[in-house]
């Protein structure tokens, strides 16, 4: 195959199925990633995000500037608020993530699941 | 003391003597197994948890150990069902690919999930049951080889023929399914599986039977299908009722446990019938008892849990909690407490008064007696819905991107109008659930709650917080399924076309119980220490029960796993039982909830 029919087959197969053409989309990258220290609209966090393990039994801090916009901030509405905590409980697998916001106020709640530990791999026998 | 539970010696299986390997590994280690030496008969002891335990010809007589110290070939409970759960979804990815990242099979999720309350001994046991070739274990590492086995066998056939994963499913249900061991016939093979107790009797049975009598006012039908209504099945099924009542320390008379041809709704039937003893307590209403036998279960539970001389030391507002609580022959958490109570009971028995009434006061409590995370069956819709729509909205603000959507609306038969917003092009890779399971889950909701969400959101890409939670705890396949925002928002992530979505019941379980959050908290407010908290909170105090270890974590996981547990019992005879286990919150829901 010719690299110009390689061409069209590549660029037929970027089509939909009505041919009109439909841009790639990642599934696992966050557009415009970003620090948390600010929110998307620029206001500043307060600094701090403590994260309460209560299926680990175990707490820790993180500074806004040191996790993404997506889970120091949560869109209420209109307005960006800025999570200072974030509780994690949950049962075997599956956890449930709830941000909190200035003086307890909720802010949102996500059901996830851990999945599997990295896989380790296979002994040499 | 421990608890013995006789079984049958069954020929033993070869053997199955891989100690643990590398997840990946284990399916072909299973299929290998069973050309690998034959391993000695292994007496079946049900041991009480922690139990100094005797050597059995060099092995021990109980593998696994709820905690405490463990001799060679034992294992602590929470590791092997780790290490077990670990190697099915390995054994499963390794027959359908990577199918359990992310929200992971059903069947299997729900399986670990409901017995994660059992003890070790009643894991054991199950596992025996469920593989019986894990009989010849001699370790608790021996075990998983065979249960393996059995899964996969499940897990071929629905590939290979789009069938129900019944084997998987077997491992979740194996006590509803098929408590009652098939006896093997001459050549070792089980006898074709019959219909269900309640199905009409098959046609002929009855013809060649004897001339019928009369139910006995104090008897009870068993089974009445041609499959269980032999001669074979009578040891099975007084085994069965038998290790359930004198579990309890109450007396059971094997013959109470008979095959006879009586008249049942004017026909003569094969039945196999029980004579109830009113040592166990009160007659069971229904005529026909299931083949988990809970309605006998929980009556001998009752009854003997009323008989210690503790009981009466119990508060009568405790007593009464018990009695609802272990008396529960519909719903899983009764069935949890009762599998938690149980193996120690007779212990518990021979114990001083006052710390007998301890015991039965903590079993109201301890969160290794309840079901963690259950997914019920969602039965009772509140509306019906149509669709309209779509409309094009370009350049949507999704949750991490920016693209065209396109906007539903949902119109339910209560006059709730809900949008559902999904991107126009799918996401190579990925998928998610359509816009009419999500408007067909939102029909469980009552309106007032169902009008508490602003908007559904079929998300084009994964949660953007995912791959921080992924670093945090380690685990690269860390997947968010729903958010539901303060403002209403409910948000549904995609997951890999390789992962299974969430069914039916998942997935409305889990919008229920999202949508539960954010009812309460746009409804009652954030402070969950004032107003409608506080009156749940007092209610919360009064029940002492929790449906569910999740509900446990706090205040609003409760008011959201109970607002689930409401839902789903709906209409169901479920609904009473809980009415009586947990009544103060669900009056309040009922009044402040479901309308």
């Amino acid at each position: 195959m010719s690299a110009r029919a390689a061409a069209l087959v590549l660029a037929i197969a970027a089509c939909g199925p009505n041919g009109r053409h439909e841009p790639a989309r990642s599934a696992t990258r966050e557009e415009a990633p970003m620090s948390g220290a600010t929110s998307p609209t620029g206001e500043p966090h307060p600094g701090e995000i403590v994260n309460v393990d209560k299926v680990e039994g175990r707490t820790w801090t993180r500074k806004a500037s040191e996790v993404p916009a997506s889970v120091a901030w949560v869109k209420v509405g209109d307005q960006w608020k800025a999570v200072v905590r974030i509780e994690i409980t949950g049962a075997g697998d599956r956890r449930e993530v709830t941000k909190l916001g200035a003086d307890g106020e909720l802010l949102e709640t996500t059901m996830a699941t851990l999945g599997p530990p990295p896989a380790t791999p296979a002994r040499k026998e | 003391v421990q608890r013995k539970q006789r079984r049958e010696e069954v020929d033993a299986a070869e053997g199955a003597s891989a100690s643990a390997v590398a997840p990946g590994r284990m399916t072909s280690i299973a299929r290998r197994a069973p050309q690998t030496q034959r391993a000695p008969r292994r007496p079946v002891q049900v041991g009480g948890s922690g139990a100094p335990l005797a050597a059995v010809d060099g092995a021990p007589a109980v593998l696994l150990v709820d905690d405490g110290a463990i001799q060679p070939g034992q294992m602590l409970k929470r590791q092997f069902v780790a290490l077990l759960r670990a190697q099915i979804i390995a054994a499963a990815d390794h027959e359908l690919g990577p199918i359990y990242a992310g929200l992971g099979c059903p069947y299997i999720e729900r399986a670990f999930a409901r017995h994660a309350a059992r003890s070790a001994a009643e894991i054991e046991a199950l596992l025996l049951r469920f593989a019986p070739a894990a009989r010849s274990a001699r370790t608790a590492a021996d075990l998983i080889p065979a249960v393996l086995e059995r899964v996969c066998v499940g897990v071929r056939a629905w590939r290979d023929r789009g069938e129900v994963p019944a084997d998987v499913g077997g491992v979740e249900d194996i006590e509803d399914v098929d408590p009652i061991e098939a006896p093997e016939g001459k050549d070792g093979a089980a006898p074709a599986p019959g219909p269900r107790p309640g199905d009409p009797p098959a046609a002929g049975v009855a013809a060649a039977t004897p001339a019928a009598k009369e139910l006995g006012a104090n008897q009870r039908v068993l089974a009445r299908d041609a499959a269980h209504t032999t001669d074979a099945y009578v040891p099975k099924f007084r085994d069965r009722l038998g290790s359930k009542i004198t579990g309890w320390d109450l007396p059971f008379d094997p013959a109470a446990v008979t095959l006879d041809t009586v008249t049942i709704d004017g026909v003569p039937t094969r039945a196999m019938l029980l004579d109830w003893n009113a040592a166990w307590g009160p007659l069971p209403a229904a005529r026909d008892l299931p083949l988990t036998m809970t309605p006998a279960d929980a009556r001998a539970a009752v009854t003997a849990c009323a008989t210690l001389g503790g009981w009466s030391k119990l508060a009568a507002g405790d007593q009464s909690i018990l009695t609802n609580l272990l008396g529960g022959e519909q719903n899983y958490l009764s069935e949890a407490v009762r599998e938690h109570l149980r193996p120690g009971f007779k212990t518990l028995k021979g114990k001083r008064d006052d710390d007998q009434a301890a015991g039965l006061k903590a079993a109201m409590t301890v969160k290794d007696a309840m079901p963690n995370w259950i997914i019920d069956e969602m039965e009772t819709a509140a509306a019906t819905v149509t669709l309209a729509g779509p409309t094009t909205v370009e350049n949507y603000a999704f949750t991490g991107t920016k693209a065209d959507g396109e906007q539903w609306t949902a119109a339910f038969s209560d006059g709730v109008s809900t949008p559902i917003v999904a991107p126009k092009a799918p996401t190579d890779g990925y998928h998610n659930h359509s816009v009419k399971e999500m408007a067909d889950s939102a029909c469980y909701l009552p309106k007032t709650a169902r009008q508490q969400i602003t908007v559904i959101v079929l998300n084009p890409v994964v949660n953007p917080a995912d791959a921080h939670w992924a670093a945090e705890y380690n685990r690269p396949d860390f997947h968010s399924y729903m958010t539901a925002g303060a403002a209403g928002v409910v948000t549904v992530y995609p997951d890999k076309t390789s992962n299974e979505l969430s069914d039916a019941d998942g997935r409305s379980n889990a919008l229920v119980h999202e949508t539960g959050h954010t009812w309460s908290y746009r409804t009652w407010g954030r402070d969950t220490t004032k107003g409608k908290w506080a009156e749940w909170k007092q209610a919360m105090d009064a029940d002492v029960v929790s449906v569910s270890g999740y509900a446990t974590a706090s205040i609003a996981e409760d008011v959201a796993e109970t607002v689930r547990t409401y839902v789903s019992a709906k209409a169901t005879p479920r609904q009473d039982e809980y009415k009586r286990i947990v009544p103060h919150r669900f009056a309040i829901l009922a009044t402040e909830y479901d309308k």
